[in-house]
């Protein structure tokens, strides 16, 4: 494995990146082993089951019919807290709000579209999708530093 | 729904407050109620038009603020939460300005300022939408930049 260090201005606080052509066993391994070091996760519920979700999987938080939900690539898990308490603690994980329902990982951003009636669909990772208010573009820009 | 209430409760309030600032000063001012002449025509005692106007403009107020609710709607696009917000507000507005200010009194008058409204709607509307397209361009660029860092 290549370690690589990378020293530019833009990087305002530490970034790691783990780089690979497929997401194997070796990578995922090293990913866990970065995230119980330096990562945080939350507890979420599936059926009465209980899981340990590190944030970094976290493609977005979201409320539906007054229950707040964590959407990941491998499902979606619901959580107790609110979403107001998720965005004030994750929003120095990376975490920006982008409408009154929805909190997203600026990392899982892949696009952002526009419909034709000014709709703002925002595209994420594992085909996720997420309207986007006006009022937090903003918001939007600021956390990927325009 | 409280941020409903509580935006139309503002919009009432301030309306109300400035509209009784305004009142003061002009009769102040003046020594007359300042009401027009076709509303207050309407009435026998100036102070109950005076208090009338008052509630209807701080009404005409609440309905105007607590719309605001439909632009943080963010399923339903800018075309419509405009279009929406135009409907709820013309609702209020039309009717309320019609009685206490004349607008129809003449018929000139009232074309030229509904044309005026929508023509401002419309620009206001097709500037929003070009800033909104923009700003989705920046973001899409920043975020294709990021990547090709991470590669």
């Amino acid at each position: 494995m290549v370690v690589r260090l990378k020293i530019a201005p833009q990087y305002k606080e530490p970034e790691i990146y783990i780089c690979s052509d497929k997401e194997d066993a070796k990578t995922k391994e090293i990913l866990t082993s970065v995230e119980n070091l330096f990562g945080s996760s939350i507890f979420a519920y599936r059926e009465e089951e209980v899981f340990k979700i590190p944030t970094m999987e976290i493609v977005k938080i979201y409320t539906e019919n007054k229950n707040v939900y964590v959407a990941t690539t491998k499902g979606n898990y619901r959580i107790r807290e609110r979403l107001y308490e998720m965005e004030s603690r994750l929003s120095q994980n990376g975490f920006v709000r982008i409408s009154n329902t929805d909190l997203v990982n600026v990392d899982k951003i892949e696009r952002l579209d526009t419909g034709i009636t000014g709709t703002i669909i925002m595209k994420l990772s594992g085909g996720i999708e997420a309207y986007v208010s006006r009022r937090y573009v903003s918001k939007i820009k600021k956390a990927l530093g325009i | 729904m409280i941020k409903v209430i509580n935006r139309a409760w503002q919009g009432f309030s301030y309306a109300v407050a400035i509209n009784l600032c305004i009142f003061f000063v002009i009769v102040c001012a003046t020594k007359h109620l300042p009401l027009v002449p076709t509303y207050r025509a309407y009435f026998t005692n100036d102070t109950f038009a005076m208090m009338l106007q008052l509630v209807l403009v701080g009404l005409m107020s609440a309905v105007f603020a607590a719309g605001t609710v439909i632009f943080e709607q963010s399923r339903i696009g800018l075309l419509w939460q405009s279009l929406l917000y135009f409907i709820v507000t013309s609702l209020v507005w039309i009717p309320i300005s019609g009685f206490c200010f004349g607008l129809f009194v003449y018929k000139q008058t009232m074309i030229s300022f509904l044309l005026s409204y929508i023509g401002t709607y419309v620009v206001c509307w097709f500037v929003a939408y070009r800033t909104n397209k923009k700003e989705v361009e920046a973001i899409n660029l920043k975020l294709s930049q990021l990547r090709n860092e991470v590669k």
